[in-house]
């Protein structure tokens, strides 16, 4: 549901609201914890979808933060997880 | 087959567990060192329909989740092979996440993007003229960012601001039964001129979780 109030906008952030949708994108692909490491790469064909999402859904800034992770994966011998 | 992350949680907490999240699968948790994540089966989205119905349903679990209890969400697609190497992520990150989910207990995040109508693409500008209409826009926002953080001062537990490219993101840590307030206050606010604020929330309190890894340590 979205309210409009002069200059203001509200929007409630339900799956379904189609106004916030790139809000909810925004926050389900850019915010949150990552779990980076070995695992990933040992699954190699969801970390090439993991890059087409991002390259599918979100900005062109953040496709472009991403590009180099893929391009060149990590190759750590443990899991690693980061808050961002 | 792989396993979806979609958040964790303090395993004290008392949860009501989604029947099914994304790609109707059934959502279970995994419990370990005071924590618990919540999984299920995935198999990679194969287009862009999919792929938008997976993002509505991951965050649809994650609301479910939220008006329950705090939780930290883990960015979507974030997989896993199977539940032990969830259990060895929540065990190595227990202390850095219990710290936060304790911290953050019953607070959610509310979002306002401020924005101004763009007055900087003129050409006729000159380029002290485009610098002065650009210091404006950002005492504009400015002095609107810390307006609204006044009048919202009194259900606001913690306040962040970044510049974004076309204007200013607000985001106010706030306490989960106090967002019908803080909407009702923001609907009674008039903005002048140019400016728009498009409110959001409530979300998870990303931007407040804290201990980010080192990036030595990442490279380790």
């Amino acid at each position: 549901m979205a309210e409009n109030a002069s200059h203001l906008v509200i929007a409630s952030g339900e799956p379904n609201d189609d106004l916030s949708l790139l809000d909810v994108l925004d926050h389900i692909l850019n915010k949150g914890v990552v779990i980076r490491g070995k695992l990933i790469i040992s699954l190699a064909g969801v970390d090439l979808i993991y890059l087409g999402l991002d390259v599918l859904l979100t900005s062109v800034e953040t496709a472009l933060r991403h590009l180099p992770q893929a391009s060149n994966p990590p190759l750590r011998p443990s899991t690693k997880g980061e808050i961002e | 087959m792989p396993l979806l992350a979609y958040c964790i949680a303090e395993a004290e907490a008392k949860i009501e567990v989604p029947r099914s999240g994304v790609q109707a699968k059934s959502i279970w948790t995994v419990s370990e060192s005071g924590l618990v994540s919540f999984i299920s089966d995935y198999s990679a989205a194969a287009d862009r329909v999919q792929v938008r119905s997976a993002v509505l349903e991951f965050n649809g679990v994650l609301q479910h989740l939220l008006r329950q209890t705090t939780i930290a969400p883990f960015r979507f697609p974030t997989v896993v092979a199977d539940e032990a190497e969830m259990r060895s992520f929540l065990r190595e990150h227990a202390g850095e996440y219990l710290g936060n989910l304790q911290r953050l207990q019953g607070a959610v995040q509310m979002e306002i993007n401020l924005t101004l109508d763009d007055s900087l693409k003129d050409p006729a500008l000159s380029g002290a003229q485009y610098l002065r209409a650009r210091q404006a826009r950002r005492q504009t926002l400015a002095a609107t960012a810390a307006s609204l953080r006044k009048t919202l001062a009194k259900w606001t537990k913690d306040w962040r601001e970044h510049e974004s490219s076309g204007g200013t993101r607000c985001y106010l840590l706030i306490s989960r039964d106090t967002v019908p307030l803080v909407l009702g206050q923001l609907k009674s606010i008039q903005l002048d001129g140019d400016l728009h604020a498009r409110v959001t929330g409530p979300w998870p309190a990303t931007e407040f979780l804290t201990g980010k890894p080192s990036r030595s340590r990442e490279k380790s």
